[in-house]
């Protein structure tokens, strides 16, 4: 007998509901009266009940239990499959593409063991007119080969073969398995052949396999014994502490209990060129994940800064690929900002400098300030903010924030030129308003602060308008041939720079008009990372891939580990340069644990659909309940006889 | 709060009705209950021949003249009765259902009432226990059975009630009046040695059962604890545990009619009158209805 849906015997726990009724139902109800002396009387006159009303509570119960079980098979739609000749054999092979299966044992890796089996058994099955479905499991689950018979026997056995053809070049991933998707793919087949065998090879072991067959590839003795092991350096960070850098390593070995050398070279420390190399012996020990640091207490060298490091252990266990790891962003992005004031205002510049401190950890802001009779550097900055004044040309290499502007003695640049057209000062009190919804005025609430007097923008050409004033825009944006903003009052005609929305503003500025090419130096493979640029010519390479991104931000998937090195070009005056920075794919920890134990496997949902040959039991379930029910309700009628 | 029919509305439409008692009891002087012996009233009642030692002032002149000899004029006489009302005070009458308590306090004032409106003694005791109490004392006159009647409706309906300890342990005149004993004679004790000793005394008896229309008619069905009213605590015996069908009540029918059957026939062979109330009936019904029908009320 088959079921429709076997979700439907969930409808036993009705079961367990009408238990609780009756063990919570009272079995008395309490009734005061003035005498029982009648009732102890008409004892004696009471006739003898027939038998049946002794058992009529169990009865009752009885009917009442297969009542509700009969629904339930009502629910879960009973039949009887026809009987149709099935006999060929069907076997859905499920693959695990993961890293760990690049493991090696006498150069033969997990990957390779698990093909040449899976080749056997098809065989085998294709020999007896079977057929052999391949699902590979790598970060998403794909079928190689689905429902293959006899015939295309050849076929999925040349597939196979192609798998593991190139021994440089395995088809192995070298992330994480989508094992559950490749569950749910298999009940696709199983769809088609609901008595098809699902098998997986993996090295994972779990407490429960349900009903799938796992098939064991890692390399073990005849006892058992595993003989595969894994020195695995698993992370790396760096913090500051105390003006120099402490790296913590995460070290662990799996399969074996050893002691490690553990290398770390810096390169490029402290300015230099030179490289800086410590080591340290490590004893690992039950396969647990231990943290060694190197920092100048336990080596004895002061690292203040640095271009990259690599962590490694030289040992030659069966999974090479995590026994080194590379960490860059030792190295600030450099981000130069000059400020130039007509009316010098130390409020602003110490906003400023507050800034650099706050987000010294991902920008080395080299700040400048140009004081009234000064002339200001008008090439080699990413921001120039000009405050009260205008410079003698306008900058042509960075972004330019123009504050309180006003024409200038000495200076050629006219602001009708980039579309602006300024015109008289407007007076009141202003609680300004926001535009649209815009980067630059994100977490800003405009109607925080007052303005007093601002100058009215007649004409705002190519500029985006993101605060008004009285219906005038009074903050303005441009990304476009020129990366410019402007701000049409003065900030000593506002309480602005004593409320949080300015160095939001600020802030919002460099997030917009300077994005950070990268936010992390660390990936595992089959991450993403988004890149941003802040010059053109944005260009990616790394371990077999070569990308020039025409449109930034760009979502770059990260299928292979090791070192990645986004380069592009930035301009200074009228010169450009090239900048470069690189950040590293490692192999997930969970994958260098090769002999990783889950707790249980997911199981494949077979949809029992009937055939029109197959014969329904519904009917009959029915009718069985009908009849439970009329027996109910005579025996609860007869409850008072 | 406790439910009541005593108010001057019920006093008041007993004004027209009297006890009607036997003429063959004694009493005592006073009173307005004519008895067969003959006495110092208007009414004339019989003649007799003169005998040595009459009052010759009581000789009927008329009657020389015509037969020349000489008669008497007798007269018939008038007694006081001594009315005693027992009620019964255990919780069977009152605990599980007040309206009974109040009915059977609203019986025993009826009848006290109608003794004190035709000049009779009345005297409630209270049935608690094996003793009968008396807490209000022999009530003569209406100014003291309005005074004593608050009393009544203050009483506890508790514990269990030996009717027959309690009846025979009370001083009783011998043939004086007439006695009630109002109860739902749900007990186990014998209520019949009362009814004996009361018939030894040559006293009138009225036995008043009242019961509550579930106590007749009993409408509980599935299974029940019924909790007796008196019962001490839980596990007393007289509680019961019983799966109520249609065959238990029909054995309950039964059995609440034979046991009906033999108070009534018990009464019977006593010379007593017995009535049964329902105390979902109006109290009138009882008094207009049963009480003239039994020719207790006239």
């Amino acid at each position: 007998m088959s079921w429709i849906t076997p979700l439907g015997f969930l409808g036993l726990l009705g079961i367990a509901v009408l238990i609780l009724i009756y063990l919570l139902k009272p079995n008395y109800q309490q009734k005061i009266v003035s005498s029982t002396y009648v009732w102890k009387l008409s004892l004696k006159y009471r006739r003898k009940s027939l038998p049946i009303s002794r058992f009529r509570n169990i009865l009752l119960l009885l009917c009442q239990l297969l009542i509700i079980t009969a629904c339930a098979f009502m629910l879960a739609q009973p039949f009887i499959r026809a009987d149709v000749a099935s006999a060929q054999r069907e076997e859905i092979f499920i693959l695990d593409s993961s890293a760990d299966m690049h493991a090696a044992y006498n150069k033969e890796t997990r990957y390779e063991r698990a093909v040449a089996l899976m080749r056997d058994r098809a065989e085998e099955i294709f020999g007896s007119g079977g057929v052999v479905s391949v699902i590979v499991a790598g970060k998403e689950a794909s079928f190689l080969a689905e429902r293959y018979g006899a015939e295309s026997g050849e076929t999925l056995l040349g597939e196979l073969d192609g798998l593991v053809q190139d021994k440089t070049a395995l088809a192995c991933g070298y992330g994480t398995a989508d094992i559950e998707g490749a569950v749910r793919l298999s009940e696709r087949a199983l769809a088609a052949n609901p008595e098809a065998h699902v098998v997986l090879y993996t090295a994972t072991s779990y407490f429960d396999e349900g009903n799938i067959e796992v098939v064991d590839v890692s390399a073990r003795d005849a006892s058992g014994k595993a003989l595969e092991w894994n020195a695995a350096v698993l992370n790396v960070t760096a913090t500051v502490e105390e003006n120099f850098y402490t790296f913590a390593v995460d070290l662990a070995c799996y399969g074996r209990n050893t002691d490690v050398m553990l290398f770390c070279d810096v390169y490029g420390a402290n300015g230099q060129n030179d490289r800086i190399s410590m080591r340290t012996p490590v004893r690992c020990e039950g396969d647990k994940t231990q943290t060694v640091y190197f920092n100048s207490e336990t080596s004895g060298e002061f690292i203040y800064s640095y271009d990259y490091l690599i962590v490694s252990v030289d040992e030659s266990d069966s999974f090479p690929y995590d026994d080194a790891f590379t960490l860059h962003g030792g190295k600030k992005e450099p981000l130069r900002i000059q400020y130039t004031s007509g009316v010098p205002n130390n409020f602003f510049y110490g906003q400023l400098m507050s800034m650099r401190d706050v987000l010294s950890t991902r920008w080395d802001i080299d700040l400048s300030e140009v004081r009234s009779n000064d002339t200001p550097e008008l090439t080699g900055f990413d921001l120039y903010i000009f405050e009260h004044r205008l410079p003698v040309t306008m900058p042509t290499d960075g972004v330019i924030f123009l504050i309180d502007p006003v024409e200038t003695e000495g200076s050629s640049v006219r602001l009708s030129d980039y579309g602006l057209e300024l015109g008289d000062p407007v007076q009141g009190e202003f609680h300004p308003a926001a535009g649209e919804t815009h980067p630059l005025t994100k977490y800003m609430t405009p109607e925080n602060f007052l303005v007093t007097e601002y100058t009215r923008v007649l004409r705002s050409d190519g500029f985006t308008p993101l605060l008004y004033c009285g219906g005038d825009p009074v903050f303005l944006a441009s990304n476009g041939e020129n990366r410019m903003a402007v701000l049409s009052f003065s900030v000593n005609w506002s309480d602005l720079p004593v409320v949080i929305e300015f160095p939001t503003l600020l802030y919002n500025m460099l997030e917009y008009y300077l994005p950070s090419t990268l936010t992390q130096y660390v990936f595992d493979v089959d991450d993403t990372v988004q890149l941003n640029a802040r010059g053109k010519d944005l260009a990616v390479s790394g371990p077999n891939i070569n990308v020039k991104p025409q449109e930034v931000p760009f979502t770059l998937e990260l299928p292979m580990y090791g070192p990645y090195t986004v380069t592009q070009t930035l301009r200074s005056g009228e010169d450009d340069y090239t900048v470069s920075q690189s950040f590293f794919v490692k192999i997930p920890a969970a994958e260098s644990d090769l002999f990783a134990v889950e707790d249980m496997l997911a199981r494949p949902y077979v949809e029992q659909a009937p055939d029109p040959e197959d014969y329904s039991l519904l009917i009959w379930v029915a009718l069985a309940a009908v009849a439970l029910l009329f027996l109910e309700w005579w025996l609860q009628s007869r409850e008072y006889f | 709060m406790k439910p009541s029919y005593i108010n001057d509305e019920f006093f008041s439409r007993l004004e027209t009705l009297a006890l009607s008692l036997r003429t063959n009891l004694a009493g005592f002087f006073g009173g307005k209950h004519l008895v067969r012996t003959y006495g110092q009233t208007v009414e004339f009642a019989d003649y007799r021949e003169y005998m040595l030692g009459d009052d010759i002032r009581r000789i009927d002149w008329n009657l020389y003249s015509r037969f020349e000899k000489y008669f008497l004029k007798l007269f018939t006489d008038e007694r006081q009765m001594h009315v005693q009302i027992f009620l019964d005070c255990s919780a069977s009458m009152g605990k599980a259902n007040p309206a009974k308590a109040a009915y059977a306090v609203a019986v025993a004032a009826a009848l006290g009432f109608l003794a004190v409106h035709n000049m009779d003694k009345v005297s409630y005791k209270l049935i608690k226990g094996n003793v009968a109490e008396d807490p209000i004392g022999t009530i003569v006159g209406k100014n003291t059975f309005f005074r004593a009647i608050g009393d009544l409706e203050k009483i506890e309906f508790e514990d269990e009630a030996d009717i027959a300890e309690a009846v025979v342990n009370t001083p009783t005149g011998t043939n004086d009046g007439l006695t009630v004993i109002i109860s739902d004679f749900l007990t186990e004790f014998s209520w019949e040695k009362a009814v004996d000793f009361l018939v030894y005394k040559k006293r009138q008896i009225l036995l008043v059962q009242t019961l509550t229309p579930e106590e007749l008619d009993p409408l509980y069905s599935g299974r029940v604890n019924l909790l007796d009213a008196e019962a001490r605590d839980m596990t007393d015996e007289r509680n019961m545990k019983l799966r109520i069908t249609r065959g238990m009540l029909a054995a309950y029918d039964e059995a609440m009619r034979d046991f009906l059957d033999g108070i009534r026939s018990f009464c019977a062979s006593r010379g007593a009158d017995h009535i049964l109330v329902d105390t979902s009936k109006p109290i009138e019904t009882m008094l207009f209805g049963e009480l003239l029908k039994a020719g207790i009320m006239e």
